[in-house]
């Protein structure tokens, strides 16, 4: 197979302006890698191979011409498939909008489209989203490329994206964070992205989970890829009335790999704490290389993080009845039932209660904030746990008995909470080859040194380098107990 | 925190149009006891004087 699919963004977009390479070329080395392994893999939901290889004509073309040429111009990525694609079905990985064919493209679509991108196809999810494993009974669930023996999850919601992007699938992928959701799967599929700053990026044409918590962002192997895909996608938009007027930076001039004199908080209390003694050692290993080249690195701690579980609850589940109110009373049967349970506990949070949560929000955003105005960057693990196996419910950490979805997303949701910029990267292997991830949080709205700082150990390390040992001989996935939509 | 019956639970979905069966609701009420437990935790905060989050810092206006 064409090693292209394993070229970064940043190298395609060079090779391509430089006509050493055509958009068609790379669009089909990844089309032929889509139809070698994705019947495996299940990251795709559909796959639109005689669009991308008209936009990859069409591409060619404009090269040809001498036209200029946006941003990402050629580059084959894939869409998360709760975001809406003009003429293409978007199911949100669900029976119910099995058949929904959108009449206009979601803002983030619509703008990296306008920067060049091509659209290879959409992307598998947990259904509505709603869900940290990245399981689907509709469509099959993704399986984790970093184990061919195992049918491991791939973390969730955006499962898809991050085993699209950790196989050589796409070269980027987009994804959206309710409680983690870019950010789980890029830890245990070892791949980098961020969730921008709540309001940074639109969320027009996006299925919501929970509107107040929704972000989306991009998901690539470095955090280069991602700079490249947020400074396409980020921005004030008309359609989207929470997105913030602030200009855009140019992220990637802002990657100069320096971190000398940055502050950096370590978050041990409750975040690394409750990591397992590999996770841990990685993070703080991780610590001590941005340490090395000059960063001030400092234990923090986050007191309100304790609380941060109820108001995630509170807020998540209420907001996403809201959403689901109509069918789940018309067609509770089409949902998953984890799905449809978890969607149910909304109708037992009072307003009172759902009020609380967000006065507690205010308190935990404000808490972030005071961290962040003396430090740069906080740091902690993405997840304390690495990849699971599929339908495995609880884990052993340090002889402790913990629920997987719990312990997904136990480190995550304060930052949907208080909507700060998060970058997640991989931050080393187990033992086993499954990958761990760091999150690295910044100041709201400054994207660019929560990205500099993940690009700068990215030029230290070769975690993002690595290629999962998943190819065509990996074992087909295990049909699903309720059969494939689709 | 009050123990959750069942009833009670019945009674709520009722209440909001959701017909669920004996043996839907009885699956939730765990998780239900959990997540309120969660929420009781809230208590521990200092709230008194703070606004809930409904609102956003996001400037206003067009670019």
């Amino acid at each position: 197979m064409s090693d292209l699919v394993w070229k970064s963004i940043a190298d395609l977009t060079r090779l391509i302006v430089a006509r050493e390479i055509s958009p068609v070329e790379v669009v089909q080395a990844y089309l032929e890698r889509i139809e070698s392994l994705d019947g495996k893999l299940r990251a795709f939901i559909t796959v639109c191979r005689d669009e991308a290889l008209g936009a990859a004509k069409a591409g060619e073309s404009a090269v040809r011409r001498g036209e200029a040429l946006g941003s990402l111009h050629g580059i084959p990525i894939a869409l998360k498939d709760l975001c809406a694609t003009k003429g293409v079905r978007t199911t949100a990985g669900s029976k119910i909008l099995s058949d929904w064919v959108p009449e206009e493209d979601a803002t983030v679509v619509a703008r990296l489209r306008a920067a060049g991108a091509i659209v290879l196809g959409k992307l598998n999810m947990h259904e509505f989203a709603y869900g940290p494993e990245g399981l689907n009974i509709h469509f099959g669930s993704a399986w984790n490329p970093w184990d061919a023996q195992t049918h491991r999850i791939a973390g969730g919601s955006s499962s898809g994206s991050g085993v699209a992007v950790a196989a050589g699938l796409a070269a980027g992928a987009l994804g959206s964070d309710t409680g983690g959701s870019i950010r789980i799967p890029a830890a245990l599929c070892g791949v980098s992205g961020i969730k921008p700053t709540y309001g940074r990026v639109s969320r027009a044409g996006v299925v919501p989970v929970a509107w107040s918590m929704d972000h989306v962002g991009p998901m690539g192997r470095t955090a280069m890829d991602a700079a490249l895909m947020l400074g396409a996608m980020a921005g004030f938009d008309g359609r989207d009335p929470t997105t913030s007027a602030l200009p855009v930076p140019a992220y990637t001039a802002r990657l100069t790999g320096e971190v000398r004199g940055l502050r950096v908080g370590l978050l041990r209390a409750f975040f690394l704490e409750s990591a397992g003694l590999v996770v841990r050692q990685a993070v703080e290993q991780a610590a001590k290389q941005l340490e090395r080249q000059g960063a001030r690195v400092e234990e923090v701690e986050l007191e309100s993080a304790g609380q941060v579980a109820g108001a995630a609850f509170a807020i998540s589940a209420s907001e996403a009845l809201a959403y689901h109110e109509k069918w789940m009373k018309t067609r509770p049967q089409d949902y998953a039932p984890d799905v449809r349970d978890r969607l149910r506990l909304g109708a037992f949070v009072s307003a009172t209660q759902y009020l609380k949560a967000q006065r507690a929000r205010q308190l935990i955003r404000r808490e972030v904030d005071a961290l962040l105005a003396d430090h740069d960057v906080l740091i902690a693990p993405s997840t304390p746990i690495v990849a699971t196996p599929v339908g495995q419910t609880e884990v052993m950490v340090e002889g402790d008995r913990r629920d997987v979805r719990a312990s997904l997303t136990r480190l995550t949701r304060a930052f949907n909470l208080s909507g700060h910029p998060v970058a997640a990267v991989p931050c080393g292997f187990t033992v086993a080859g499954l990958p761990m991830g760091m999150q690295i949080v910044g100041r709201a709205f400054d994207e660019a040194t929560v990205l500099r700082v993940a690009d700068a150990y990215q030029r230290m390390t070769d975690w993002h380098l690595r290629r999962p040992p998943m190819a065509s001989e990996a074992p087909a996935a295990p049909p699903t107990s309720q059969g494939v939509v689709g | 925190m009050e123990p959750v019956s069942l009833q009670a639970l019945k009674r709520i979905a009722g209440l909001l149009g959701y017909d669920w069966t004996e043996e839907e609701i009885e699956r939730l009420l765990p998780l239900v006891e959990k997540h309120l437990a969660a929420l009781d935790q809230l208590d521990a905060l200092p709230l008194d004087d703070v606004e809930p989050a409904v609102g956003w810092r996001i400037p206003s206006g067009t670019p």
